[in-house]
């Protein structure tokens, strides 16, 4: 019996197949994009994704960078002048750099070595791995675990061996935790032969805050911050802290900044100020904001415009104060008899010569009362009451009404009485006003308008990184798990949809299929075309895809983060991206053909001899 | 593997009618023929089993195709005719029973070496031409040539000449849907014959082409028997092709019913006496 041998090549060239296969996606366009469009579903989706979390955090660390000098001076700030809880402690010995000038304050104030502190740091770090993961799990777990306790009391908690064995009982059903039960018994220890330590620095910053704010009294540490260095770093060396003389040029000029910012923003304490300021920005008045004055300061022409306001302001405070000064009365110095007896004379009463200057004297004396307008009020009402209607001003031009008031004893001593009151209003409201009056704005235009656009940023920048979604560290490629798990299944929908779309094109070539085999294809060289072309199909809609989603994504990230996208875009991370969607597209389709293209190749020829 | 006295005892028990039972047909190679024997069938059987029921499509088919001949396979619908086909093909295997391709048993072939048989002995032509659509009728004609490994250069070439023999060289860049039916046809020959294969298996071919086209046809696959000595087997319903063919095989109920020599049948059906017209 002979048998073949098979010579030359019988498989098809991948060339060829190529060849084929572009040859067919041209004869079948309409139904190859359905696979395509599909595919550029998924890609873009991925790429979306992809592009917006890389964008995020490129975002995210130029908001850290441009917002550090502010971050700087708030840290200090707040080191300087409130005393640390644990809570505060621990998070900064988590950070703390070896040889900043933090570390030598913690030196100092724990009494401890090099090798000391880097021990205290680590168990911090340590025990920030714990709270991450206790802060990770659902609030019924971790109240079935350490109750309602924070912070110390959780660690000091497990230290009871009972304790910690019901939590490890309990960690084992909701897993997930980040060391086993041995390193967590030794961090236990070591947290807690580290009290001591820890409870001396604390002691010791407490004392030192204390001294600092003895000795600045009411100046406010920022404007120790912002004066000028060898007195400051005196000061502050004098109370145990150690000013970094690089940092502090940083400092100094964010500390300046922020109390020009402060006086600007003062300005919204006068009313007259928040007048104006509605009327020129339409706003009213319950609704202002500094954000609000802050835009209008961060032009030149709003500064200037300022300025003139709050010179207008002082101006019209002045002169309100004037106008009040003038009304201010001295308080009748005379009795109530007197009073009478001098009312009479003014009403026209003969009086002997000799008392007649003394009298003439105190009648001036009283008629100087006139000089209130509420003392006109006052005598008008009285009179008009007793049945004599008469008008302030009439009161003020002609002394008789007054005499005629004063003429009583009653009368009299109601009157020294009234002049008491009015005085005392009118002080008051002097007072009032010159509580009002408001500091010149001594800054210059431009300063003002720097100042001014300086803090819009930074309380730009505070509002984007509130809105930014926090360091995750789970999942992969930093999509949090929900994420990950919406791309895997969007990618199997679309994987059946490309298998649905295959299957299709297969079933309506059987008879192409079979006549190729009779024509001497082999199995394997149905199952490439198919599989290839499927693969072509992805490549387009991958191509489109990643197009598509760079699009969305950098679309997304600039609604929510503005123009600040563009300033620092990680162009190699999304060609990077972009090329991983592509091929995810590309397995993708391939893969999901592998099951049609099966299908077509274990056909049997025999399909295309039907003779009916 | 097949024992020549056998054969010959088989023989001599073969009636002429159609009542044979026996397998073997009469018009068979006699003793002392000594042509060679391109394909044999020995009891070749195959049964379909579909839940409970069985069909019988052949009942034990043994016939020898000598090389060169122009062999037409003649039946009703359901006699088996296309089970037959696809045996002697490679298409499909037998339930039992041997074929003998060029004295290669088909069953014991892998699946590459089927592959190859196909690209390079036998040659298929369909009833409904079964070209690719998309491709021009050259690149149908050299799709065999490049499962064969031939070139780029040379398969064109070879094409062409192919084309010209079928007498569509001026068309050779027209696909199949600006083609007639008997045009369509012709370079699906054309193809068949790509790689010059012993054997050409023809299921039909005119069965949807008119009268005139049907004798092009008929003719240009008479001129290839003769001129390159291709064996080919047709299976048909048309009776023209009786005055063509070497021998008539009838298969009826998957048996072989008559084997005969073309000089040794005739045609009597309600034919217009004289000249066909046209």
């Amino acid at each position: 019996m002979k048998t073949i041998e098979v010579r030359d090549q019988v498989s098809l060239s991948l060339r060829r197949c190529f060849q084929l296969t572009v040859r067919g996606i041209r004869h079948r366009l309409f139904r190859s994009l359905v696979t395509v469009v599909i595919v550029t579903l998924a890609v873009s989706f991925l790429m979306m994704m992809l592009s917006t979390s890389f964008l995020d955090r490129q975002v995210a660390r130029d908001v850290r960078q441009r917002s550090a000098g502010r971050q700087l001076l708030e840290d200090w700030l707040d080191k300087l002048t409130v005393p640390m809880t644990p809570q505060a402690l621990a998070a900064r010995l988590v950070i703390v750099e070896p040889g900043s000038s933090l570390w030598k304050e913690v030196k100092a104030w724990g009494h401890l070595t090099d090798g000391e502190l880097i021990a205290l740091k680590q168990i911090s770090q340590q025990r920030q791995t714990y709270e991450k993961y206790l802060d990770g799990i659902k609030l019924g777990q971790r109240s079935a675990l350490v109750g309602a306790r924070e912070g110390d009391a959780v660690f000091e908690y497990l230290t009871e061996p009972a304790n910690l064995d019901t939590f490890m009982k309990k960690i084992g059903t909701i897993g997930g935790f980040p060391t086993d039960k041995d390193a967590l018994v030794a961090f236990l220890k070591r947290f807690s032969d580290a009290a001591p330590q820890r409870q001396k620095i604390l002691t010791r910053h407490a004392e030192a805050v204390a001294g600092l704010g003895k000795e600045l009294g009411a100046r406010p540490a920022v404007e120790l911050l912002a004066s000028d260095q060898p007195e400051t770093f005196a000061l502050l060396r004098r109370h145990g802290f150690v000013p970094d003389p690089d940092v502090f040029e940083v400092l100094r000029k964010e500390a300046v900044l922020a109390l020009d910012a402060k006086n600007i923003e003062d300005l919204l304490e006068s009313k007259r100020m928040r007048g104006a300021l509605a009327r020129r920005t339409g706003v009213s008045v319950q609704e202002l904001a500094s954000g609000h004055l802050f835009k209008i300061a961060s032009s030149i022409k709003g500064a200037r415009w300022l300025r003139e306001e709050v010179e207008a302001a002082r101006k019209k405070t002045f002169t309100e104060i004037e106008n009040l000064k003038k009304q201010l009365i001295q308080p009748v110095a005379l009795s109530s008899e007197r009073v009478v007896e001098v009312a009479a004379y003014g009403l026209g009463e003969a009086a002997p010569p000799s008392q007649a200057a003394g009298l003439k004297r105190d009648a001036d004396q009283l008629l100087a009362v006139l000089r209130s307008g509420r003392m006109c009020d006052m005598i008008a009402k009285r009179l008009t009451a007793t049945g004599t209607v008469i008008e302030a001003g009439e009161v003020k031009a002609d002394p008789k009404h007054l005499f005629k008031v004063a003429s009583t004893l009653d009368g009299a001593r109601w009157m020294i009485d009234e002049a008491k009151v009015s005085r005392e209003e009118t002080l008051s409201k002097i007072r009032t006003e010159e509580g009002s009056l408001m500091e010149p704005l001594t800054l210059a235009p431009e300063r003002i308008a720097e100042v001014a656009a300086g803090q819009l940023e930074i309380d730009r920048l505070a509002e984007i990184e509130a809105s930014l979604p926090q360091e995750t560290e789970g999942g992969w490629l930093g999509f949090s798990g929900r994420t990950g798990w919406l791309i895997i299944i969007s990618f199997l929908v679309c994987a059946v949809g490309v298998t649905n779309a295959m299957l299709m094109s297969v079933t309506e070539r059987f008879r192409e299929i079979a006549t190729m085999k009779c024509l001497g294809a082999l199995d394997s060289v149905i199952m490439i075309m198919f599989v290839m072309e499927s693969a072509l199909q992805g490549l387009a809609g991958g191509l489109v895809g990643v197009v598509l989603g760079a699009i969305l994504g950098i679309i997304r990230s600039l609604a929510g983060f503005g123009l600040l996208v563009f300033s620092n875009v990680p162009g190699v991370l999304l060609l990077a991206s972009a090329g991983v969607c592509l091929v995810a597209g590309v397995v993708l389709a391939a893969i999901a053909a592998v099951y049609p293209a099966w299908v077509a190749a274990r056909l049997a020829p025999m399909e295309a001899m039907r003779i009916e | 593997m097949a024992e020549p006295s056998k054969n010959a005892d088989a023989q001599k028990d073969a009636a002429s009618g159609p009542t044979a039972a026996a397998q073997v047909p009469a018009g068979a190679a006699g003793p002392g023929d000594e042509r060679p024997i391109i394909i044999r069938t020995i009891n070749l059987k195959k049964h379909y089993q579909m839940k409970m029921v069985i069909t019988e499509a052949l009942r034990g088919i043994t016939v020898e195709i000598i090389r060169g001949e122009f062999l037409c396979v003649m039946g009703p619908s359901g006699s088996g005719k296309s089970t037959f086909f696809n045996m002697v093909g490679g298409l499909d295997s037998p339930t039992s029973g041997r074929v003998f391709i060029d004295e290669v048993d088909v069953a014991q072939l892998s699946a590459i070496e089927l592959a190859f048989l196909r690209c390079r002995k036998i040659g298929y032509i369909f009833q409904s031409y079964n070209l690719v659509q998309y491709m021009t009728a050259l690149e149908n004609v050299t799709v065999p040539m490049a499962f064969a490994g031939v070139g780029g250069d040379e398969a064109r070439e070879r094409g062409m000449s192919l084309l010209e023999t079928v007498g569509l060289a001026e068309r050779w860049f027209h696909k199949p849907i600006e083609m007639s039916g008997g045009q369509q046809q012709r370079v699906a020959i054309a193809r068949a014959m790509a790689n010059l294969p012993q054997v050409l298996l023809c299921d039909e071919p005119t069965g949807n082409l008119d009268l005139k086209t049907g004798a092009e046809i008929h003719a240009l696959l008479k001129g290839l028997s003769d001129d390159r000595g291709v064996t080919i087997i047709c299976a048909t319903h048309d009776h023209r092709l009786l005055n063509i063919a070497d021998r008539i095989m009838w298969i009826r109920d998957g048996r072989v019913e008559r084997l005969a020599r073309r000089g040794e049948v005739t045609v009597e059906a309600g034919t217009i006496g004289g000249e066909e017209n046209e």
